[in-house]
């Protein structure tokens, strides 16, 4: 069946409709390419063509991008070119049809989408919030590779161009007509006939030219001299440098390309930008976040959608996480009752709401009007009024067995029969505090991580009496909320904080022995994790990061105890970045450097006598990770290695080039990783020792995924 | 005839204009007040039929400023919504409306409130600074511009002050403290006798406050950026004085006057709002009403006078009701001023007043003090204008449980010569 028809209307203009049998949205396979190169040789030679408008058959999108398996199946460095240079010769020849060319856009208009776009003599986007254009191949580790690194400066200026390739980030329909990627901004209902009022009044004129926008004119000065534009190529450079700290070639790459068609001409640029995609595509780190796409798309599609509607929460607990989940309910359109013991704290509670509202309307994310709205939706009470109409209940409340189990129940004696009460809890058992509960079938985890508004995941942690419609629930909850849902079963540390804590642990364990806090932080930063583990361990707050070990400790024995340091500073008021006393300093809410008095409590024979270099703080720090990990695995906390990757890259930002923890020790290979924990077993301990799935694993050469 | 009952209400805290709440909207007093009615009654919002809001001062953002507010309070957009204006009775119309509308059976439940922010009233332009600005926009040549902008005198740009517009009698010309004087000369009060009457309402005030009384009808307000909660009442004095009361000049009149800022209300900002239904459907909904509207009445008299209606709207409700001054177990007079309460007072056992201004009836009778604002009134708590009339009967009815009374007037006067009054028992 053919991709690709056409009408051609009284007027001499041929409406080019791209709709892909079989699929949700469009995508430009190899073999859409090659339909479309025969077809456009077929419109070149009718002469009663006048203009053309190229539209999408799918209702809601444009087109997606290229297929993102033929990118992956990408083996070798001529194949890629190869796929690249016939993509831009489909694309020039599109750019050089006798005629004028209009695209109509509605919905999400992607990668190779819009790159097709672009070799359009116009663009006409629908105005609706589903449009979003972007040529977001840097996130798969390649870069545009069918003409849109030389195409897009052209049209929207360099700094524009940069900022869109090097992000990869979305551009809505505002600020597309503002830097001018769109030459028309219409409502979806009166596209076709905008695109083609826009096509007719084309027909005989000559190209508009280009840059014709309306970028400010400082931009235009320094971009159109070339004695300044190095200037821009180095400012990008130097940003996306410190961004990717050298472990994701894409950005830099995409630069280059840009700067080398702007300094040699199109032609030559299309030459070298397919080159390009020639030497990323085959890389181990483009496999890996493709893999990572794939995990997204796995999280993100619902296996079974719950009928359950909840259109009212209950959040209990006005925190800093109470406040975070209601804000996020409240933005996705759920009323939300925030509780919590006086009526200060829900205050501080809105307070934090209100606060994530005004930073995700600055930030463009939300209107004035949207965030308005959505803060409208949470109210506050010191009291359990309100929460009898509640759909379900988030706790949120002090990490504490006790208080928590009486939170349930006094909900319970207000709740109807069928409310849904989720507790995010970090660590406590929700088998233990279902029962607590008359209806322990209702009660189920939902851990958010902190920051909520930034962070995917969300750990489904199923007790022993949770129901499957209640997981489902919140599974499906969570998706509506934007969220990437794992479910995991009960366990100490569920499966994310059971394996971070022992990773936080041996950062601690490496200070003791005396090494120092930045350097540790450096290495893991250079391995790619977003943060430093002292300054994630400030951030989570030191007492519950020693609350959560002593509960793992409990729960899984010698290989976690928690090291001293970490108790003796809880004991000595060190919270971390709440209260200001931390890992590191704080100088009025900001991090300054390293608490430099916190060496008089190492010991005096450790104290700067051990270098541990940064290969070997990674080592340590990621093998107790990965020993962890295959004892979850072990113990069915999750059972699929894949899940297990997404949850530490979607919950705490494992880096994503590295494919996911388990991609990662497959890739050393488990032998290796049974040496190195025999090795440092016999200096550091029990901790390092391999467990018996891994030396079994190794012994039959096998990894975690196969 | 249809019993129609009150389920429950609630008020923000009331503050004076220019204070805490000088930045939040109209709408969004009544949208949180009207949010933790919903919430603290559990009442299915799909359920309502209906959003009927007072409000005086009408803001330009909200012209039909009940609609906003539902809308704003998460109700349904297929719930319709009106706004009544009867200037200080406003909110007192909305329950009268909503009484009137499920009689009719037109609705069964209805959410009323009453809101008002008066540091929020605009201040508009000179009508001179309008024509200039007109004829500016309209000018096709320097020339004209230029003389449209020249022809602006100084005090063409100072600002009306839409609040001062607001408390003016159009009719009279009087600003209601004037109208106040007036009653002052009618009836000879002293300057003496209305303070004494402040001095006590800050009193019973501080009394019910410290007793916890207004727990259950003052829901807390979070303002934003701060969102420190706001659970008191923003204008009543604690120690106020008699000495301190004594001192003030008179507002409104300086020379011969007697009103004075500590014996009238203050302007304010607050929201009430209530759930009001049939009795039957509350029955079938299992609530236990806060109290049942018996009759409810309106009556108007001259302008510049208008802080004795409640006399008359007190007369017509009694006749509604057949009832007796001697029935009522508690009342709550609105104090706009001192002075038009104690005139109240004066007339309604006056046999020469009625035999002037109401021929052929008979004196309705004492306006108790023992029984009257129990719990200080708006002269201490503060009168936002569209909010009060509404205030008036939830504090009633509220005051009525805590003693187990069984019947309560409400009545308040009206800018512009009209008084509002309105009859509620418990059963």
């Amino acid at each position: 069946m053919s991709a690709f028809s056409y009408v051609i209307n009284t007027d001499g203009i041929a409406v080019l409709t791209f709709d892909l049998p079989g699929e949700k949205v469009n995508k430009l396979t190899a073999s859409v390419m090659a339909e479309l190169d025969a077809l456009l040789d077929e419109l070149a030679a009718k002469k009663e063509i006048k203009a053309l408008v190229f539209r999408s058959g799918k209702k809601e999108s444009f087109i997606a991008g290229a297929d993102i398996g033929e990118i992956r199946d990408i083996a070798d460095a001529g194949k890629g070119e190869r796929l690249a240079r016939h993509g831009q010769a489909t694309l020039s020849k599109l750019e050089a049809l006798p005629f004028p060319t209009v695209a109509a856009i509605h919905g999400p208009c992607m990668g190779g989408g819009l790159e097709l776009a672009l070799a359009c003599t116009y663009r006409v986007i629908s105005n609706d919030q589903r449009t979003a254009l972007a040529l977001p191949e840097v996130r798969l580790g390649i870069i545009p590779g069918f003409g849109g690194t030389q195409r897009l400066p052209r049209l929207v200026g360099l700094a524009n161009a940069i900022d869109m390739i090097l992000s990869g980030k979305s551009v809505y329909p505002k600020q597309a007509r503002k830097i001018g990627l769109a030459d028309e901004v219409t409502y979806r209902e009166t596209l076709l006939s905008v695109a083609l009022a826009t096509a007719k009044k084309a027909i005989g004129r000559p190209r508009p030219a280009r840059v014709r926008t309306s970028h400010p004119l400082t931009n235009r000065l320094i971009e159109g001299s070339p004695l300044t534009r190095p200037l821009v190529y180095r400012m990008a450079r130097k940003s996306a440098l410190k961004e990717t700290r050298g472990n994701y070639p894409a950005p830099l790459a995409a630069l280059e390309s840009i700067r080398y068609g702007m300094a040699h001409g199109k032609e030559a640029g299309y030459v070298n930008e397919a080159k390009m995609i020639g030497r990323l595509a085959p890389t181990e780190v483009t496999k890996n976040l493709i893999s990572v796409f794939y995990l997204n798309e796995t999280l993100k599609r619902d296996p079974h959608p719950s009928h359950y509607g909840i259109s009212r929460a209950g959040v209990l607990g006005a925190g800093v996480m109470g406040g975070g989940i209601a804000q996020l309910l409240a933005e996705r359109g759920v009323a939300v009752r925030m509780k919590d013991v006086s009526t200060k704290a829900v205050g501080a509670g809105l307070k934090e709401a209100w606060q994530i509202f005004s930073k995700r309307q600055k930030k463009g994310i939300l209107t004035a009007l949207q965030a308005r709205d959505g803060f409208d939706r949470i109210t506050g009470a010191a009291d359990y009024t309100g929460f009898g109409t509640a759909d379900l209940a988030v706790e949120a409340v002090v990490e504490d067995m006790n208080i928590k189990k009486n939170v349930l129940r006094d909900f319970e004696a207000v709740a109807r029969e069928d409310a849904i009460f989720a507790s995010n809890t970090s660590s406590l058992s929700i088998t233990e505090m279902a029962t607590a509960s008359k209806r322990p079938d209702r009660v189920v985890g939902m851990h958010f991580f902190n920051p909520v508004e930034r962070m995917p995941l969300v750990e489904v942690v199923r007790g022993e009496k949770t129901s499957d419609p209640t997981v489902s629930a919140i599974a499906t909850l969570s998706r509506k909320l934007g969220k990437l849902p794992v479910v995991v079963n009960d366990g100490p540390g569920f499966l994310v904080n059971r394996i971070l804590m022992p990773y936080l642990g041996e950062a601690v364990a490496m200070l003791e022995q005396g090494a120092a806090i930045e350097e540790i932080d450096w290495a893991l930063l250079q391995f790619g994790m977003p943060m430093g583990a002292f300054i994630l361990l400030d951030e989570i707050g030191i007492d519950i990061a020693h609350k959560v070990s002593e509960i793992l400790h409990q729960g899984l024995g010698a290989r976690v105890r928690p090291s001293g340091l970490l108790g003796a500073l809880y004991r000595d008021g060190y919270y971390g970045r709440k209260n200001g006393r931390g890992f590191y300093e704080y100088q009025g809410g900001r991090r300054v450097g390293p608490d430099i008095s916190l060496a008089r409590r190492i010991s005096a024979e450790a104290r700067g006598k051990e270098r541990i270099g940064p290969e070997e703080v990674v080592d340590r720090a990621i093998l107790r990770m990965i020993k962890e990990a295959a004892l979850c695995l072990e113990d069915k906390i999750v059972d699929r290695p894949d899940l297990l990757d997404a949850a530490l890259i979607f919950g705490i930002g494992f880096p994503p080039f590295r494919g996911g923890l388990l991609k990662y020790a497959d890739m050393i290979g488990s032998k290796i990783i049974v040496e190195k924990l025999e090795g440092n077993a016999k200096k550091h301990g029990e901790r390092f020792e391999p467990p018996r799935c891994l030396v079994e694993m190794a012994k039959g050469g096998k990894g975690f995924y196969a | 005839m249809k019993d129609i009952v009150i389920i429950e209400g609630f008020r923000t805290p009331y503050a004076k204009a220019g204070t805490v709440l000088k930045d939040v909207p109209a709408v969004d007093l009544g949208a949180a007040v009207v949010k933790e009615v919903i919430m603290r009654t559990g009442v299915d919002p799909l359920a309502i039929d209906e959003v009927i809001v007072g409000n005086a001062g009408m803001p330009a953002e909200a012209a039909n400023i009940a609609r906003v507010i539902a809308l704003r309070a998460g109700l349904s957009e297929r719930i319709p919504a009106y706004s009544v204006q009867r200037n200080c009775a406003s909110g007192m119309q909305a329950a009268a409306s909503a009484y009137a509308q499920i009689i009719a059976g037109m609705n069964e439940i209805v959410l009323v409130g009453g809101v008002e922010s008066m540091s929020n009233y605009s201040f508009q332009m000179t009508k001179r600074l309008q024509n200039a600005i007109t004829a500016f926009r309209r000018s096709k040549t320097f020339g004209a511009g230029l003389k449209a902008v020249v022809s602006l005198r100084p005090r063409d740009l100072l600002p009306v002050v839409g609040l001062l517009e607001g408390l003016t009698d159009p009719i009279s010309g009087l600003i209601m403290g004037l109208t106040a004087e007036v009653l002052v000369r009618d009836f000879g009060i002293a300057r003496r006798e209305q303070d004494e009457f402040a001095l006590e309402s800050h009193r019973r005030w501080t009394r019910a406050f410290e007793a916890g009384k207004f727990k259950n009808e003052v829901i807390p307000l979070y303002v934003p950026p701060k969102f420190e909660p706001l659970e008191k009442d923003v204008g009543p004095r604690k120690d106020e004085t008699m000495e301190a009361l004594e001192k003030l000049k008179p507002y409104f009149d300086r020379k011969n006057g007697t009103v004075t800022a500590g014996n009238s209300s203050p302007v304010t900002d607050g929201a009430a709002a209530a759930l009001i239904m049939s009795a039957d459907r509350a029955r079938e909904l299992g609530y236990k009403p806060l109290g049942y509207i018996k009759a409810v009445a309106f009556a108007a008299f001259d302008p510049s006078r208008m802080g004795i209606t409640p006399l008359y709207a007190t007369h017509k409700v009694l006749k509604l009701a057949g009832m007796k001054m001697t029935d009522i177990e508690l009342i709550e007079l609105n104090e706009a001023f001192a002075a038009q309460v104690i005139a109240v007072e004066r007339a309604a056992v006056s046999r020469e007043y009625f035999a002037e201004h109401l021929p052929g009836e008979e004196p309705i009778g004492e306006f108790r003090r023992d029984i009257m604002n129990v719990n200080g009134g708006a002269i201490a708590v503060g009168h936002p204008v569209g909010s009060s009339g509404l205030r008036i009967v939830l504090t009633l009815l509220k005051e009525m449980e805590r003693r187990g009374l069984t019947v309560g007037l409400a009545t308040m006067c009206v800018g512009g010569g009209q008084g509002g009054a309105m009859i509620v028992e418990r059963r």
